[in-house]
């Protein structure tokens, strides 16, 4: 799939300014950004439900929008937030989207691949939030695609919600499935994906995969400690920090060089006296990849 | 297709709310109105002050009190009966002077109240009559022409016969505007309809296949209704199975008249409203309940162009009129030309989002 210099404004907005990426054939592709970076913009107009002001998409390597009926056969979408009829049960829903396709699973097998076997019989609305989630990623799959588009599929759900629902993306990649998912939580693009697009104001910041956009950050480590008495921000001054901050006894250094940085902090703080009440050490994330590429938080 | 078709019955069906709107609700109309029997003209409250109480005038009363039309009471007190009048507890108030009876010439009033419109002309005209009746009585003449009156119709025309295809086509199109909008615009907002766009069936399809469903629903409610007519005293012709094809083209004009307002209304209260400011004038307007020709002439005129006016004109022909098929071709053309255009309004209006 590959899309190139796609571009859309609505009046003088500019929703998707340019952006230009491919996604490989069995990998799960991330689109990570803030909320209104573009990325439901840009999903919307790979799958053909929008068209761009400028720019190619080719989908299974077929031309959008003219082999898009065909795409449409093979590819399966999950919008963001849409619901479904009322007053079907699931498996009538399945069934009835599943008449739409050439190809198709039967509703039994769809819910068993989303742990809704028992649910067959109730109304969608019935369910509950994570459910319906993960419904709806059933009914993305009635047609057993090739290529999954998911718009934000874990937002609003809680935790353990958030993890049965990645354990199902797993899945699908090791069945040889492409997914393109576009989060708003670095943590479940980090967890998710192979490679991601960290998207801000309609244009693509940074592609990798999360563990080289860590690596490629000045400082991709963190430390954080606990001490007491307070120390003064000054004496967090070492030749490997990049950022430092805090105070009133907690602090969060950026650093370049774990090894370098470690033992010369270790030694400041016995020299001052402070007592260590609390230390760690870990990676960077693409929060702060994010924070580093477009100088603000990524969630709002 | 079918399955689509299939799908949105189900739905149709399932949707009890929507369905008591559907059909219990004009069942209920044909309920509330055959409790009226208003095919009886009403009777007039009459108070009779007799100020003559002569043999005469016993004769009068018994007379008046047989008439079907008054209810004749006595009243002793001329001003309290005045008053009772201006109340509203009579009708009229008749005043026999004393010497009614006696001589020829006298003059009996009647006195009737200005506000109780729809009694007066009625009970004014039917006293006269009974005054001229009694009159020829009393003088022992033979009329020298009588009226016999003799209804040109075969058969006695119900004020029912007249109402059920009212409700029939006031029912299929409720269903067919208010329900389509707010199905529709209730899809757009749960995204049902976008998420019909990204598999290979287009939207147009989908609600094509919806528009079959509602159509299977008017067939019911038609027969419903029919058969309820029925039940209260409308009497069916023999081809009135002509009901079913003419409910259809009818409400091929109000499923596009829906979808037309789906694309004005962002929520389901929206459509149902906006809905409703389609129906509810062209309910009152297009002669469900009363004959057009009690409208101003011109608004008359303008509403007969109405697609209810049409359909009902239609139905009322067959059903009521008891014409063949054959009379009603204007009408079909008519609607049909409304069809057309409505479809080329609804195929212009569907939105996705």
């Amino acid at each position: 799939m590959a899309v190139e210099g796609v571009r859309k404004s609505y009046g003088s907005i500019v929703a998707v300014g340019g952006v230009t990426f491919s996604v490989m054939r069995g990998e799960v592709f991330g689109i990570l950004g803030p909320n209104g970076a573009g990325k439901t913009t840009t999903l919307e107009i790979i799958e053909g439900l929008r068209a761009p002001d400028a720019g190619r998409v080719t989908v299974l390597g077929m031309p959008i929008p003219r082999d898009l009926r065909e795409v449409r056969e093979r590819i399966g979408v999950q919008l963001q937030a849409s619901a479904y009829f009322d007053f079907l049960t699931l498996a009538e829903v399945l069934d009835l989207l599943g008449k739409f396709y050439r190809r198709r699973l039967a509703p039994k097998v769809l819910l068993e691949m989303v742990g809704l076997s028992e649910r067959a019989r109730s109304l969608v609305k019935h369910l509950s939030g994570g459910q319906q989630q993960r419904f709806s990623l059933a009914a993305s799959l009635v047609n057993d695609p090739e290529l999954l588009f998911l718009d934000e599929p874990t937002t609003g759900l809680d935790p353990q919600a958030r993890r049965s629902l990645w354990e199902i993306v797993r899945r699908m990649r090791q069945e040889g499935r492409t997914v393109v998912i576009t989060t708003h939580y670095m943590e479940e693009a980090q967890a998710l994906c192979d490679r991601v697009a960290i998207m801000d104001n309609g244009r693509i910041v940074a592609l990798d995969s999360p563990q080289r956009l860590i690596d490629s950050l000045e400082a991709p480590f963190r430390i954080l400690f606990k001490v007491w008495p307070p120390v003064p921000l000054g004496m967090l001054d070492i030749g490997d920090v990049a950022t430092a901050k805090g105070g009133d006894g907690s602090y969060e250094v950026m650093v370049s060089d774990v090894a370098s940085v470690l033992p010369v902090l270790l030694s400041r703080l016995k020299e001052a006296g402070a007592q260590i009440q609390n230390l760690q050490v870990e990676q960077a994330t693409l929060e702060d990849v994010f924070l580093a590429l477009t100088g603000k938080e990524l969630r709002d | 297709m079918l399955a689509l078709a299939v799908a949105c019955i189900k739905i149709m069906v399932r949707d009890r709310l929507s369905l008591f709107w559907g059909i219990v609700f004009p069942l209920i109309f044909v309920g509330v109105f055959s409790l009226f029997d208003l095919d009886r003209p009403p009777e007039v409250k009459v108070a009779l002050v007799d100020a003559a109480r002569s043999p005469f005038t016993q004769e009068l009363r018994e007379a008046m009190a047989s008439n079907e039309l008054f209810k004749v009471e006595e009243a002793g007190n001329a001003a309290q009966a005045l008053r009772d009048l201006r109340n509203g507890d009579y009708g009229l108030v008749v005043m026999l002077p004393p010497n009614v009876g006696e001589e020829p010439g006298v003059t009996a009033r009647a006195y009737y109240s200005e506000t109780n419109v729809q009694v007066n002309q009625m009970a004014l005209a039917a006293l006269r009559r009974f005054f001229d009746e009694f009159n020829l009585q009393a003088a022992n003449v033979q009329p020298l022409v009588a009226v016999e009156a003799q209804p040109i119709k075969a058969r006695d025309v119900g004020f029912m016969d007249f109402l059920v295809p009212g409700i029939l086509g006031m029912a299929v199109m409720q269903y067919g505007i208010l329900g389509m909008a707010t199905i529709l615009v209730d899809y757009r907002e749960k995204r049902i309809l976008r998420r019909i766009q990204t598999t290979p069936i287009p939207v147009g399809a989908f609600v094509i296949a919806q528009m079959a469903a509602y159509m299977l629903m008017a067939l019911i409610q038609s027969g419903i209704i029919l058969g309820a007519g029925t039940a209260v005293g409308a009497e069916l012709p023999p081809n009135f199975f002509w009901v079913f094809p003419l409910a259809l083209l009818g409400d091929v004009v109000f499923l596009g008249l829906g979808v037309a307002v789906a694309r004005v209304c962002k929520t389901t209260a929206a459509a149902a409203g906006m809905g409703n400011a389609v129906t509810m004038p062209m309910m009152f307007l297009s002669g469900v309940f009363f004959p057009l020709d009690q409208l101003p002439k011109v608004l008359g005129k303008v509403m007969e162009f109405s697609p209810l006016a049409l359909l009902l004109d239609s139905l009322r022909s067959i059903l009521l009129e008891r014409n063949p098929v054959s009379t009603v071709w204007d009408e079909v053309a008519l609607l049909a030309l409304w069809a057309m255009a409505v479809t080329v309004l609804a195929a212009k209006s569907l939105r996705v989002e």
